[in-house]
């Protein structure tokens, strides 16, 4: 019954091959994210290919990371809480959407805006010495963000939402 | 009636080449800060609030192709042509990480050893027992080996394609949604 009611809804999607996609992909991110530890427990995190996937994108400061199963984690706290919570806050859309949209939609990039805006003064206070954040509350902050980030494209889910493109490249 | 399309691999090209930049200046910043860092592990602010600023920096090259893109050429899209230019703005940004992380491996040849003696040093600080100490020195030292290799430099490009391929793909998104949606 779930299986059948997910199709329907999913067939009246314009952008199943995308949220497919994008759900794969950020989940593989999520998992590569959790390091050298998922694999292998107390596996050394430096000169781990998952450190040197997301050595370009995290600043990867010991001090300022989670570790899982003895291992640092290949990200920061900040960035596991995009990486865990945006997979399943867009695999959650199409659940959301029928709520979600019309009403809220033009919150939803207000909303973004806040979540990019708090991480930056999270960052920014702690630095200038304000206040002190900590592993969760990085973490948190993350997953405003990510959570925003997946909301923000909830419209494209909505079972009522029609193409109505004139202008159209495919 | 053809329409022709405007070709997105300029914006795409700039765009990557500003992520793999970024990329690569994250990379050498914390590779750097590895190097230097003794044994104790203690705390450079000054790198700290580099790092933490640019960090997820490098997922914008998509964001900012799709918006070049849409407002040069005045075009309204659907997101998942967005989609299309940030993976292929991360494609080329990690092609450019790599080329520079290649140049400057001659810059500074010896930047990799001091990583991986860093690493080393950490590990040997470590309260654990001795043989589980001595096996995780030689994994971070065939790790380090394997980097440097050029099936190392292969599969890190490969890797870098995926993460920094995901990531603009997202941000893409973001830029055809916000710069070149039909919608209201």
């Amino acid at each position: 019954m779930l299986v059948k009611t997910s199709a329907k809804l999913l067939a009246k999607y314009h952008y199943l091959g995308l949220y497919v996609s994008i759900g794969a992909g950020s989940v593989l991110l999520a998992i590569i994210a959790l390091g050298p530890g998922l694999i292998e427990s107390h596996a050394p995190h430096a000169g781990s290919w998952q450190h040197a996937a997301f050595s370009g994108l995290c600043h990867q400061l010991s001090e300022r990371s989670f570790t899982f199963n003895g291992s640092q984690m290949a990200v920061c706290s900040r960035c596991f809480g995009i990486y865990a919570f945006f997979p399943a806050a867009w695999l959650a859309l199409p659940l959301l959407a029928g709520r979600i949209s019309g009403r809220f939609t033009g919150y939803l990039e207000k909303f973004l805006f806040v979540g990019i805006l708090i991480n930056f003064v999270d960052v920014t206070g702690n630095f200038s010495g304000l206040w002190t954040n900590t592993h969760w509350s990085r973490f948190g902050l993350g997953a405003v963000f990510s959570i925003s980030l997946a909301l923000y494209f909830v419209a494209y889910f909505s079972p009522k939402s029609k193409s109505t493109s004139t202008k159209h490249i495919s | 009636m053809d329409t022709t399309t405007p070709s997105f691999w300029k914006h795409a090209t700039i765009a990557g080449f500003l992520v793999g930049l970024i990329a690569m200046a994250i990379g050498l910043t914390s590779s750097y800060m590895q190097a230097g860092a003794e044994p104790t592990g203690s705390i450079f602010n000054p790198a700290q609030l580099l790092g933490i600023l640019i960090c997820f920096l490098g997922a914008i090259g998509g964001f900012i192709a799709n918006k070049q893109y849409a407002q040069e050429f005045n075009q309204k899209y659907a997101i998942g042509r967005g989609a299309l230019i940030g993976l292929m703005t991360g494609l080329i940004g990690a092609v450019f990480a790599t080329l520079l992380g290649l140049v400057w491996q001659i810059v500074d040849p010896d930047l990799l050893e001091r990583v991986a003696d860093a690493a080393i040093a950490n590990t040997e600080m470590m309260d654990m027992p001795e043989d589980a100490k001595q096996s995780a020195i030689e994994s971070t030292r065939s790790a380090f080996e394997f980097q440097a290799s050029p099936l190392g430099i292969l599969a890190g490009f490969g890797i870098y394609c995926l993460i920094l391929g995901i990531v603009n793909a997202l941000s893409g998104m973001v830029g055809a949604k916000k710069y070149a949606s039909e919608e209201e």
